[in-house]
Protein backbone atom coordinates (compact mmCIF):
# COMPACT_ATOMS: atom_id res chain seq x y z
CA UNK A 1 0.00 0.00 0.00
CA UNK A 2 1.26 3.44 -0.88
CA UNK A 3 1.96 5.44 2.19
CA UNK A 4 1.34 9.03 3.22
CA UNK A 5 4.59 10.50 4.43
CA UNK A 6 4.14 11.93 7.90
CA UNK A 7 7.10 13.89 9.20
CA UNK A 8 8.57 13.76 12.70
CA UNK A 9 7.13 17.23 13.24
CA UNK A 10 3.64 16.05 12.31
CA UNK A 11 3.83 13.28 14.88
CA UNK A 12 5.22 15.55 17.58
CA UNK A 13 2.48 18.10 16.91
CA UNK A 14 -0.22 15.44 17.15
CA UNK A 15 1.37 14.07 20.31
CA UNK A 16 1.29 17.51 21.84
CA UNK A 17 -2.38 18.03 20.95
CA UNK A 18 -3.15 14.60 22.39
CA UNK A 19 -1.10 15.26 25.50
CA UNK A 20 1.07 12.22 24.84
CA UNK A 21 4.75 11.81 25.62
CA UNK A 22 6.49 9.75 22.95
CA UNK A 23 9.96 8.23 22.92
CA UNK A 24 12.13 8.62 19.82
CA UNK A 25 11.41 5.03 18.76
CA UNK A 26 7.68 5.61 19.13
CA UNK A 27 7.84 8.73 17.00
CA UNK A 28 9.58 6.69 14.32
CA UNK A 29 6.98 3.90 14.64
CA UNK A 30 4.01 6.25 14.46
CA UNK A 31 5.43 8.02 11.41
CA UNK A 32 4.94 4.69 9.61
CA UNK A 33 1.80 3.39 11.30
CA UNK A 34 -0.20 6.59 11.24
CA UNK A 35 0.81 7.16 7.65
CA UNK A 36 -0.66 3.79 6.74
CA UNK A 37 -3.83 4.56 8.68
CA UNK A 38 -4.38 7.87 6.96
CA UNK A 39 -3.75 6.20 3.62
CA UNK A 40 -6.38 3.59 4.46
CA UNK A 41 -8.95 6.23 5.34
CA UNK A 42 -8.32 7.69 1.91
CA UNK A 43 -10.34 4.75 0.56
CA UNK A 44 -13.38 6.87 1.35
CA UNK A 45 -12.45 9.00 -1.61
CA UNK A 46 -13.56 6.16 -3.90
CA UNK A 47 -17.17 6.76 -2.85
CA UNK A 48 -19.25 8.96 -5.08
CA UNK A 49 -20.36 11.78 -2.86
CA UNK A 50 -21.15 14.54 -5.34
CA UNK A 51 -24.92 14.03 -5.00
CA UNK A 52 -24.88 13.56 -1.24
CA UNK A 53 -25.77 16.54 0.96
CA UNK A 54 -23.17 17.06 3.66
CA UNK A 55 -24.46 16.45 7.17
CA UNK A 56 -23.14 16.26 10.66
CA UNK A 57 -26.29 14.52 11.89
CA UNK A 58 -27.75 11.13 11.14
CA UNK A 59 -30.78 11.16 13.43
CA UNK A 60 -32.89 13.62 11.42
CA UNK A 61 -33.82 15.28 14.69
CA UNK A 62 -33.82 19.03 15.23
CA UNK A 63 -34.50 21.31 18.17
CA UNK A 64 -34.08 18.97 21.09
CA UNK A 65 -34.15 21.07 24.25
CA UNK A 66 -34.95 20.78 27.91
CA UNK A 67 -36.88 23.30 30.00
CA UNK A 68 -34.84 25.45 32.35
CA UNK A 69 -35.30 24.44 35.99
CA UNK A 70 -36.38 20.83 35.28
CA UNK A 71 -35.81 18.42 38.16
CA UNK A 72 -32.32 17.07 38.21
CA UNK A 73 -32.50 13.30 38.29
CA UNK A 74 -28.83 12.73 37.64
CA UNK A 75 -27.08 14.91 40.22
CA UNK A 76 -24.21 13.13 41.93
CA UNK A 77 -23.25 13.39 45.56
CA UNK A 78 -19.73 14.72 46.13
CA UNK A 79 -18.67 11.24 47.19
CA UNK A 80 -20.06 9.73 43.99
CA UNK A 81 -18.63 12.53 41.85
CA UNK A 82 -15.05 11.96 42.95
CA UNK A 83 -15.41 8.23 43.58
CA UNK A 84 -13.40 7.03 40.60
CA UNK A 85 -10.80 9.76 40.60
CA UNK A 86 -7.25 8.54 40.94
CA UNK A 87 -6.13 11.64 42.80
CA UNK A 88 -8.38 13.62 45.07
CA UNK A 89 -8.04 15.85 48.08
CA UNK A 90 -11.04 16.46 50.30
CA UNK A 91 -13.76 17.30 47.77
CA UNK A 92 -11.48 18.24 44.91
CA UNK A 93 -10.09 16.40 41.95
CA UNK A 94 -6.33 16.86 41.93
CA UNK A 95 -3.83 17.18 39.09
CA UNK A 96 -0.17 18.16 39.11
CA UNK A 97 0.12 21.92 39.46
CA UNK A 98 -0.26 23.48 36.03
CA UNK A 99 0.87 27.06 36.63
CA UNK B 1 0.87 59.28 23.46
CA UNK B 2 2.14 61.22 20.46
CA UNK B 3 3.89 58.08 19.23
CA UNK B 4 0.46 57.12 17.97
CA UNK B 5 1.01 59.41 15.02
CA UNK B 6 3.23 56.68 13.58
CA UNK B 7 1.18 53.68 14.68
CA UNK B 8 -2.53 53.08 14.82
CA UNK B 9 -3.87 50.84 17.60
CA UNK B 10 -6.08 47.99 16.42
CA UNK B 11 -8.15 46.63 19.31
CA UNK B 12 -10.89 44.01 19.35
CA UNK B 13 -12.80 42.49 22.24
CA UNK B 14 -13.95 39.06 23.32
CA UNK B 15 -16.54 39.27 26.06
CA UNK B 16 -17.87 36.32 28.04
CA UNK B 17 -21.10 36.59 29.97
CA UNK B 18 -22.43 33.84 32.21
CA UNK B 19 -26.19 33.48 31.83
CA UNK B 20 -28.37 33.53 34.91
CA UNK B 21 -30.51 30.47 34.25
CA UNK B 22 -31.78 27.97 36.78
CA UNK B 23 -30.12 24.98 35.12
CA UNK B 24 -26.78 24.54 33.42
CA UNK B 25 -26.37 24.62 29.64
CA UNK B 26 -26.58 20.90 28.84
CA UNK B 27 -27.82 19.27 32.04
CA UNK B 28 -30.22 19.95 34.89
CA UNK B 29 -27.58 20.77 37.50
CA UNK B 30 -28.01 24.19 39.10
CA UNK B 31 -26.36 27.03 37.22
CA UNK B 32 -25.82 28.93 40.48
CA UNK B 33 -22.53 27.56 41.76
CA UNK B 34 -21.58 30.44 44.11
CA UNK B 35 -20.60 29.43 47.61
CA UNK B 36 -21.32 25.73 47.03
CA UNK B 37 -19.09 23.01 48.41
CA UNK B 38 -16.72 21.80 45.68
CA UNK B 39 -18.06 19.13 43.33
CA UNK B 40 -21.52 19.00 44.88
CA UNK B 41 -23.24 20.42 41.80
CA UNK B 42 -22.32 17.89 39.13
CA UNK B 43 -23.74 15.04 37.11
CA UNK B 44 -22.41 12.67 34.44
CA UNK B 45 -22.95 15.34 31.73
CA UNK B 46 -21.01 18.22 33.29
CA UNK B 47 -18.33 15.87 34.61
CA UNK B 48 -17.86 14.63 31.06
CA UNK B 49 -18.36 10.97 31.94
CA UNK B 50 -18.36 8.65 28.92
CA UNK B 51 -21.74 8.11 27.33
CA UNK B 52 -23.52 11.03 29.00
CA UNK B 53 -25.64 12.94 26.51
CA UNK B 54 -25.88 16.75 26.56
CA UNK B 55 -29.25 18.40 25.81
CA UNK B 56 -29.38 22.20 25.33
CA UNK B 57 -31.29 24.43 27.75
CA UNK B 58 -33.99 26.24 25.76
CA UNK B 59 -33.94 29.30 28.03
CA UNK B 60 -30.19 29.76 27.49
CA UNK B 61 -30.71 29.64 23.72
CA UNK B 62 -33.55 32.19 23.91
CA UNK B 63 -31.45 34.51 26.05
CA UNK B 64 -28.59 34.35 23.59
CA UNK B 65 -31.01 35.30 20.82
CA UNK B 66 -32.20 38.18 23.03
CA UNK B 67 -28.63 39.44 23.46
CA UNK B 68 -28.11 39.10 19.71
CA UNK B 69 -31.23 41.13 18.99
CA UNK B 70 -30.28 43.82 21.53
CA UNK B 71 -26.95 44.14 19.72
CA UNK B 72 -28.63 44.54 16.36
CA UNK B 73 -27.44 41.17 15.11
CA UNK B 74 -28.80 38.96 12.42
CA UNK B 75 -30.18 35.81 14.06
CA UNK B 76 -29.25 32.71 12.11
CA UNK B 77 -32.23 30.55 11.17
CA UNK B 78 -30.11 27.44 11.60
CA UNK B 79 -27.54 27.11 14.30
CA UNK B 80 -25.55 24.23 15.75
CA UNK B 81 -23.01 23.36 18.40
CA UNK B 82 -19.44 22.31 17.75
CA UNK B 83 -16.71 20.67 19.76
CA UNK B 84 -13.62 22.73 20.47
CA UNK B 85 -10.76 20.52 21.58
CA UNK B 86 -8.01 21.27 23.98
CA UNK B 87 -6.56 19.65 27.07
CA UNK B 88 -6.81 21.51 30.32
CA UNK B 89 -7.80 20.15 33.71
CA UNK B 90 -10.86 22.45 33.95
CA UNK B 91 -12.36 20.81 30.88
CA UNK B 92 -13.35 17.25 31.72
CA UNK B 93 -14.40 16.06 28.25
CA UNK B 94 -11.22 17.20 26.52
CA UNK B 95 -13.40 19.53 24.46
CA UNK B 96 -15.75 22.40 25.10
CA UNK B 97 -19.18 22.44 23.50
CA UNK B 98 -19.17 25.78 21.69
CA UNK B 99 -20.25 27.18 18.35
CA UNK B 100 -17.99 27.56 15.35
CA UNK B 101 -19.36 28.30 11.90
CA UNK B 102 -23.08 28.61 12.65
CA UNK B 103 -23.33 30.80 15.74
CA UNK B 104 -26.71 31.98 16.99
CA UNK B 105 -26.19 35.63 16.04
CA UNK B 106 -23.87 37.51 13.68
CA UNK B 107 -23.14 40.96 12.27
CA UNK B 108 -24.44 43.36 14.88
CA UNK B 109 -23.37 46.73 16.16
CA UNK B 110 -23.33 48.79 19.31
CA UNK B 111 -23.13 52.57 19.35
CA UNK B 112 -21.65 54.46 22.21
CA UNK B 113 -21.52 58.09 23.09
CA UNK B 114 -18.15 58.90 24.58
CA UNK B 115 -18.72 61.96 26.77
CA UNK B 116 -15.06 62.21 27.51
CA UNK B 117 -14.29 63.43 24.04
CA UNK B 118 -17.26 65.70 23.82
CA UNK B 119 -16.04 67.53 26.92
CA UNK B 120 -12.69 68.13 25.36
CA UNK B 121 -14.12 69.64 22.24
CA UNK B 122 -17.18 71.64 21.35
CA UNK B 123 -18.07 69.68 18.25
CA UNK B 124 -21.59 68.51 17.63
CA UNK B 125 -22.75 65.40 19.45
CA UNK B 126 -23.15 63.20 16.42
CA UNK B 127 -19.41 63.32 15.89
CA UNK B 128 -18.94 61.34 19.08
CA UNK B 129 -21.60 58.73 18.49
CA UNK B 130 -19.42 55.80 17.56
CA UNK B 131 -20.40 52.53 16.02
CA UNK B 132 -18.60 49.33 16.83
CA UNK B 133 -19.32 46.20 14.85
CA UNK B 134 -20.24 42.97 16.61
CA UNK B 135 -18.86 39.98 14.74
CA UNK B 136 -20.85 37.28 16.48
CA UNK B 137 -22.72 36.20 19.58
CA UNK B 138 -22.52 32.50 20.38
CA UNK B 139 -23.38 30.11 23.16
CA UNK B 140 -21.05 27.68 24.91
CA UNK B 141 -20.42 26.07 28.29
CA UNK B 142 -18.26 27.37 31.10
CA UNK B 143 -15.37 25.31 32.44
CA UNK B 144 -14.59 24.13 35.96
CA UNK B 145 -12.61 26.19 38.46
CA UNK B 146 -8.97 25.63 39.26
CA UNK B 147 -7.24 26.32 42.54
CA UNK B 148 -3.46 26.18 42.65
CA UNK B 149 -2.17 25.00 46.00
CA UNK B 150 1.44 23.96 46.60
CA UNK B 151 2.37 21.35 44.02
CA UNK B 152 -1.28 20.58 43.29
CA UNK B 153 -3.97 22.05 41.12
CA UNK B 154 -7.41 21.39 42.61
CA UNK B 155 -10.41 21.07 40.33
CA UNK B 156 -14.00 21.96 41.17
CA UNK B 157 -16.59 21.20 38.49
CA UNK B 158 -19.54 23.05 40.05
CA UNK B 159 -19.19 25.76 37.36
CA UNK B 160 -18.60 23.26 34.58
CA UNK B 161 -21.40 23.51 32.02
CA UNK B 162 -22.89 26.84 33.14
CA UNK B 163 -24.22 28.66 30.05
CA UNK B 164 -21.69 31.14 28.73
CA UNK B 165 -22.32 33.65 25.95
CA UNK B 166 -19.37 34.89 23.95
CA UNK B 167 -19.63 38.27 22.25
CA UNK B 168 -16.90 39.10 19.74
CA UNK B 169 -16.32 42.54 18.24
CA UNK B 170 -14.50 43.52 15.08
CA UNK B 171 -11.11 45.17 15.76
CA UNK B 172 -12.75 48.58 15.48
CA UNK B 173 -11.32 50.26 18.57
CA UNK B 174 -8.30 52.52 18.41
CA UNK B 175 -8.15 53.71 22.02
CA UNK B 176 -8.77 52.34 25.49
CA UNK B 177 -11.28 55.07 26.46
CA UNK B 178 -13.75 53.92 23.84
CA UNK B 179 -13.26 50.33 25.00
CA UNK B 180 -14.17 51.28 28.56
CA UNK B 181 -17.27 53.25 27.53
CA UNK B 182 -18.31 50.42 25.19
CA UNK B 183 -17.97 47.82 27.94
CA UNK B 184 -19.95 49.92 30.41
CA UNK B 185 -22.72 50.32 27.84
CA UNK B 186 -22.69 46.59 27.05
CA UNK B 187 -22.80 45.68 30.74
CA UNK B 188 -25.76 48.01 31.27
CA UNK B 189 -27.58 46.47 28.30
CA UNK B 190 -26.97 42.92 29.56
CA UNK B 191 -28.38 43.92 32.94
CA UNK B 192 -31.42 45.61 31.36
CA UNK B 193 -32.07 42.36 29.50
CA UNK B 194 -32.08 40.56 32.86
CA UNK B 195 -30.02 37.69 31.46
CA UNK B 196 -26.93 38.00 33.67
CA UNK B 197 -25.46 39.94 36.60
CA UNK B 198 -22.55 40.75 34.28
CA UNK B 199 -20.36 41.21 37.34
CA UNK B 200 -16.65 41.58 36.56
CA UNK B 201 -15.51 40.85 40.09
CA UNK B 202 -17.57 37.70 40.44
CA UNK B 203 -16.44 36.61 37.00
CA UNK B 204 -19.91 36.49 35.47
CA UNK B 205 -18.53 38.97 32.91
CA UNK B 206 -14.99 38.53 31.55
CA UNK B 207 -13.10 40.60 29.00
CA UNK B 208 -10.26 39.59 26.74
CA UNK B 209 -9.01 42.48 24.66
CA UNK B 210 -6.72 41.71 21.74
CA UNK B 211 -4.31 44.46 21.02
CA UNK B 212 -1.96 45.24 18.15
CA UNK B 213 -0.62 48.20 16.22
CA UNK B 214 -0.23 48.93 12.57
CA UNK B 215 2.45 51.18 11.20
CA UNK B 216 1.05 54.01 9.16
CA UNK B 217 2.74 55.30 6.05
CA UNK B 218 2.67 58.97 5.19
CA UNK B 219 -0.26 58.67 2.83
CA UNK B 220 -2.35 56.86 5.41
CA UNK B 221 -1.43 59.39 8.06
CA UNK B 222 -3.31 62.02 6.14
CA UNK B 223 -6.36 59.86 5.61
CA UNK B 224 -6.83 58.04 8.88
CA UNK B 225 -9.31 59.71 11.11
CA UNK B 226 -10.31 58.62 14.60
CA UNK B 227 -13.58 57.24 13.39
CA UNK B 228 -13.79 53.56 14.23
CA UNK B 229 -16.17 51.31 12.43
CA UNK B 230 -15.73 53.33 9.30
CA UNK B 231 -14.23 51.04 6.67
CA UNK B 232 -12.95 54.01 4.69
CA UNK B 233 -10.86 55.11 7.63
CA UNK B 234 -9.61 51.64 8.44
CA UNK B 235 -6.28 50.23 7.45
CA UNK B 236 -4.96 46.74 6.85
CA UNK B 237 -4.78 44.59 9.97
CA UNK B 238 -1.45 43.87 11.67
CA UNK B 239 0.18 40.46 11.24
CA UNK B 240 0.08 39.65 14.95
CA UNK B 241 -2.21 40.14 17.89
CA UNK B 242 -1.74 39.94 21.62
CA UNK B 243 -4.59 38.72 23.75
CA UNK B 244 -4.79 39.81 27.40
CA UNK B 245 -6.61 37.62 29.90
CA UNK B 246 -7.53 37.58 33.59
CA UNK B 247 -8.75 41.16 33.92
CA UNK B 248 -11.45 41.73 36.50
CA UNK B 249 -12.45 45.39 36.15
CA UNK B 250 -13.10 47.86 33.33
CA UNK B 251 -10.45 50.14 34.79
CA UNK B 252 -7.91 47.31 34.48
CA UNK B 253 -9.01 46.61 30.90
CA UNK B 254 -8.13 50.20 30.06
CA UNK B 255 -4.83 50.06 31.95
CA UNK B 256 -3.90 46.72 30.37
CA UNK B 257 -4.57 48.06 26.87
CA UNK B 258 -2.57 51.23 27.53
CA UNK B 259 0.32 49.18 28.88
CA UNK B 260 0.22 46.85 25.87
CA UNK B 261 0.22 49.75 23.42
CA UNK B 262 3.30 51.26 25.10
CA UNK B 263 5.06 47.90 25.23
CA UNK B 264 4.34 47.09 21.60
CA UNK B 265 5.31 50.55 20.35
CA UNK B 266 8.68 50.21 22.09
CA UNK B 267 9.23 46.91 20.25
CA UNK B 268 7.96 48.19 16.91
CA UNK B 269 10.21 51.23 17.08
CA UNK B 270 13.18 48.87 17.40
CA UNK B 271 11.91 47.09 14.32
CA UNK B 272 10.70 44.03 16.26
CA UNK B 273 7.28 42.55 15.59
CA UNK B 274 5.66 41.69 18.93
CA UNK B 275 5.14 37.97 19.51
CA UNK B 276 1.64 36.63 18.95
CA UNK B 277 0.69 35.41 22.42
CA UNK B 278 -1.70 35.39 25.35
CA UNK B 279 -0.66 37.59 28.24
CA UNK B 280 -1.95 37.95 31.77
CA UNK B 281 -2.51 41.22 33.60
CA UNK B 282 -1.08 42.14 37.00
CA UNK B 283 -3.16 45.01 38.42
CA UNK B 284 -0.71 45.71 41.26
CA UNK B 285 2.26 46.24 38.99
CA UNK B 286 0.02 47.51 36.16
CA UNK B 287 1.81 45.32 33.65
CA UNK B 288 1.00 42.44 31.35
CA UNK B 289 3.14 39.32 31.34
CA UNK B 290 3.64 36.39 29.00
CA UNK B 291 1.60 33.28 29.87
CA UNK B 292 2.06 29.73 28.79
CA UNK B 293 -0.80 29.46 26.37
CA UNK B 294 -3.41 26.74 26.55
CA UNK B 295 -3.09 25.61 22.98
CA UNK B 296 -0.25 27.36 21.30
CA UNK B 297 -1.11 26.13 17.87
CA UNK B 298 -4.74 27.21 18.25
CA UNK B 299 -5.43 23.88 16.72
CA UNK B 300 -8.81 23.29 18.22
CA UNK B 301 -9.95 20.73 15.63
CA UNK B 302 -13.52 21.98 15.66
CA UNK B 303 -16.17 19.61 14.40
CA UNK B 304 -19.98 19.51 14.71
CA UNK B 305 -21.20 18.16 18.05
CA UNK B 306 -22.72 14.82 16.96
CA UNK B 307 -24.73 14.45 20.18
CA UNK B 308 -26.82 17.59 19.69
CA UNK B 309 -29.16 17.97 16.73
CA UNK B 310 -29.13 21.35 14.96
CA UNK B 311 -31.43 24.16 16.10
CA UNK B 312 -33.86 25.87 13.76
CA UNK B 313 -35.49 29.18 14.53
CA UNK B 314 -38.59 30.37 12.72
CA UNK B 315 -39.27 34.06 12.03
CA UNK B 316 -42.14 33.83 14.49
CA UNK B 317 -39.98 32.33 17.22
CA UNK B 318 -37.34 35.02 16.79
CA UNK B 319 -39.97 37.79 16.70
CA UNK B 320 -41.53 36.59 19.94
CA UNK B 321 -38.29 37.20 21.81
CA UNK B 322 -38.83 40.84 22.71
CA UNK B 323 -36.06 43.30 23.51
CA UNK B 324 -37.09 45.61 26.37
CA UNK B 325 -36.36 49.34 26.43
CA UNK B 326 -32.56 49.64 26.37
CA UNK B 327 -30.51 52.19 28.35
CA UNK B 328 -29.92 54.50 25.39
CA UNK B 329 -33.65 54.59 24.52
CA UNK B 330 -34.55 55.20 28.12
CA UNK B 331 -32.01 58.03 28.35
CA UNK B 332 -33.50 59.65 25.26
CA UNK B 333 -37.00 59.32 26.71
CA UNK B 334 -35.96 60.97 29.97
CA UNK B 335 -34.41 63.87 28.08
CA UNK B 336 -37.20 64.34 25.55
CA UNK B 337 -40.26 63.56 27.63
CA UNK B 338 -39.25 64.75 31.09
CA UNK B 339 -36.73 67.44 30.20
CA UNK B 340 -33.94 65.87 32.23
CA UNK B 341 -30.43 67.15 31.64
CA UNK B 342 -28.35 64.61 29.76
CA UNK B 343 -25.97 64.09 32.69
CA UNK B 344 -28.89 63.44 35.03
CA UNK B 345 -30.62 61.06 32.63
CA UNK B 346 -27.28 59.25 32.25
CA UNK B 347 -26.79 58.82 36.00
CA UNK B 348 -30.34 57.54 36.48
CA UNK B 349 -30.23 55.07 33.58
CA UNK B 350 -26.83 53.55 34.42
CA UNK B 351 -28.18 51.30 37.14
CA UNK B 352 -31.20 49.16 36.41
CA UNK B 353 -32.15 49.31 40.07
CA UNK B 354 -32.08 53.12 40.13
CA UNK B 355 -33.95 53.58 36.87
CA UNK B 356 -36.62 51.08 37.88
CA UNK B 357 -37.02 52.80 41.25
CA UNK B 358 -37.33 56.15 39.44
CA UNK B 359 -39.96 54.65 37.11
CA UNK B 360 -41.94 53.29 40.06
CA UNK B 361 -41.96 56.70 41.76
CA UNK B 362 -42.91 58.83 38.77
CA UNK B 363 -45.63 56.49 37.53
CA UNK B 364 -47.18 56.11 40.98
CA UNK B 365 -50.84 57.16 41.07
CA UNK B 366 -50.42 59.43 44.09
CA UNK B 367 -47.42 61.16 42.49
CA UNK B 368 -49.25 61.60 39.19
CA UNK B 369 -52.30 63.12 40.95
CA UNK B 370 -50.04 65.44 42.94
CA UNK B 371 -48.33 66.51 39.72
CA UNK B 372 -51.67 67.33 38.05
CA UNK B 373 -53.15 69.09 41.07
CA UNK B 374 -50.15 71.25 41.84
CA UNK B 375 -49.31 71.77 38.17
CA UNK B 376 -45.66 70.75 38.60
CA UNK B 377 -44.79 70.06 34.99
CA UNK B 378 -41.15 69.16 35.74
CA UNK B 379 -41.93 66.81 38.60
CA UNK B 380 -39.89 63.99 37.02
CA UNK B 381 -36.86 66.26 36.92
CA UNK B 382 -37.33 67.08 40.62
CA UNK B 383 -37.53 63.38 41.48
CA UNK B 384 -34.42 62.68 39.38
CA UNK B 385 -32.49 65.39 41.22
CA UNK B 386 -33.67 64.11 44.61
CA UNK B 387 -32.25 60.70 43.68
CA UNK B 388 -29.03 61.99 42.11
CA UNK B 389 -28.22 64.46 44.91
CA UNK B 390 -29.07 61.72 47.42
CA UNK B 391 -31.56 63.97 49.21
CA UNK B 392 -33.48 60.77 49.75
CA UNK B 393 -32.06 57.25 49.63
CA UNK B 394 -33.39 54.80 47.06
CA UNK B 395 -33.11 52.20 49.83
CA UNK B 396 -36.29 53.73 51.25
CA UNK B 397 -39.56 51.87 50.79
CA UNK B 398 -41.39 53.33 47.80
CA UNK B 399 -44.27 54.68 49.94
CA UNK B 400 -41.89 56.45 52.34
CA UNK B 401 -39.90 57.91 49.45
CA UNK B 402 -43.07 59.23 47.83
CA UNK B 403 -44.34 60.76 51.07
CA UNK B 404 -41.09 62.62 51.68
CA UNK B 405 -40.77 63.66 48.05
CA UNK B 406 -44.23 65.19 48.00
CA UNK B 407 -43.43 67.10 51.19
CA UNK B 408 -40.31 68.47 49.55
CA UNK B 409 -42.16 69.41 46.40
CA UNK B 410 -45.11 71.02 48.21
CA UNK B 411 -45.13 74.63 46.96
CA UNK B 412 -44.19 76.98 49.80
CA UNK B 413 -47.22 78.93 50.92
CA UNK B 414 -46.22 82.25 52.40
CA UNK B 415 -48.18 83.97 55.14
CA UNK B 416 -48.14 87.45 53.56
CA UNK B 417 -49.22 89.42 56.62
CA UNK B 418 -46.76 87.78 58.92
CA UNK B 419 -43.99 88.18 56.35
CA UNK B 420 -44.63 91.92 55.81
CA UNK B 421 -44.63 92.64 59.53
CA UNK B 422 -41.47 90.62 60.00
CA UNK B 423 -39.66 92.40 57.18
CA UNK B 424 -40.56 95.83 58.56
CA UNK B 425 -39.35 94.83 62.00
CA UNK B 426 -36.11 93.37 60.71
CA UNK B 427 -35.25 96.36 58.56
CA UNK B 428 -35.65 98.59 61.59
CA UNK B 429 -33.56 96.29 63.74
CA UNK B 430 -30.76 95.69 61.26
CA UNK B 431 -29.78 99.17 60.20
CA UNK B 432 -26.16 98.11 59.59
CA UNK B 433 -27.13 95.53 56.98
CA UNK B 434 -29.61 97.94 55.42
CA UNK B 435 -26.95 100.63 55.14
CA UNK B 436 -24.44 98.19 53.67
CA UNK B 437 -26.98 97.17 51.08
CA UNK B 438 -27.75 100.77 50.20
CA UNK B 439 -24.02 101.37 49.74
CA UNK B 440 -24.08 98.69 47.09
CA UNK B 441 -23.15 95.57 49.06
CA UNK B 442 -25.61 93.27 47.33
CA UNK B 443 -24.68 90.41 49.63
CA UNK B 444 -25.89 92.25 52.71
CA UNK B 445 -29.44 91.45 51.74
CA UNK B 446 -28.75 87.75 52.08
CA UNK B 447 -28.16 88.27 55.78
CA UNK B 448 -31.67 89.69 56.03
CA UNK B 449 -33.10 86.86 53.96
CA UNK B 450 -31.52 84.40 56.35
CA UNK B 451 -33.05 86.18 59.32
CA UNK B 452 -36.51 86.16 57.74
CA UNK B 453 -36.22 82.48 56.82
CA UNK B 454 -35.27 81.62 60.37
CA UNK B 455 -38.22 83.49 61.82
CA UNK B 456 -40.60 81.96 59.29
CA UNK B 457 -39.11 78.50 59.97
CA UNK B 458 -38.46 78.07 56.26
CA UNK B 459 -42.11 78.51 55.35
CA UNK B 460 -41.51 81.26 52.85
CA UNK B 461 -40.20 81.51 49.33
CA UNK B 462 -36.72 83.02 49.22
CA UNK B 463 -37.44 84.87 45.97
CA UNK B 464 -40.48 86.55 47.44
CA UNK B 465 -38.52 87.57 50.54
CA UNK B 466 -35.76 89.14 48.47
CA UNK B 467 -38.15 91.16 46.33
CA UNK B 468 -40.11 92.31 49.37
CA UNK B 469 -36.92 93.27 51.20
CA UNK B 470 -35.65 95.23 48.24
CA UNK B 471 -38.99 97.01 47.87
CA UNK B 472 -39.16 97.94 51.51
CA UNK B 473 -35.57 99.18 51.74
CA UNK B 474 -36.09 101.52 48.81
CA UNK B 475 -39.48 102.61 50.16
CA UNK B 476 -39.35 106.47 50.64
CA UNK B 477 -41.44 106.26 53.80
CA UNK B 478 -38.80 104.13 55.41
CA UNK B 479 -36.04 106.40 54.19
CA UNK B 480 -37.57 109.41 55.86
CA UNK B 481 -37.63 107.49 59.11
CA UNK B 482 -33.86 107.08 58.98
Amino acid sequence: MKKIELTREDILHLAKLSSLKLTDQEVEKYCNQLGETVEFVKNLKELKTDVVIPTSQITNLTDVFFTDGETNKRVLTKEKATENAKYKKEKYFVVKRIM
Amino acid sequence: MNKLTKFKPVIGLEIHVELKTKSKMFCQCEADYFGKEPNTNTCPVCLGLPGALPVPNRKAVERTILIGKALDCKINKISKFDRKHYFYPDLPKGYQISQYDEPIAVKGKLSIFNNQYSNQSQNSNSEFDKNFRITRVHLEEDTGKLLHVGSDTLVDFNRSGVPLVEIVTEPDFDNSDDVKVFLEELQTIIRYLGVSDADMEKGTMRIEPNVSLIKLNLLQLKNVKRVPGNPKGSVKLPKYKVEVKNINSFRFVKDAIDYELERQIALLEKGITPKQETRGYDPDKKITFGQRSKEEAHDYRYFPEPDIPPMTFSEKFIAEIKVPELPQERLDRYINKFGLREQDAFVITRSLQTTNYFETIITDKVVQEFKAKKKISNLEDHVAKIIINKKLSTDLQVRAFIKKTLEMLQPKETDEKLLNALIDRLIEASSKAVEDYKKGKENAIMYLVGQVMREMKGKADAKIIISKLKAQISNPQLKSKN
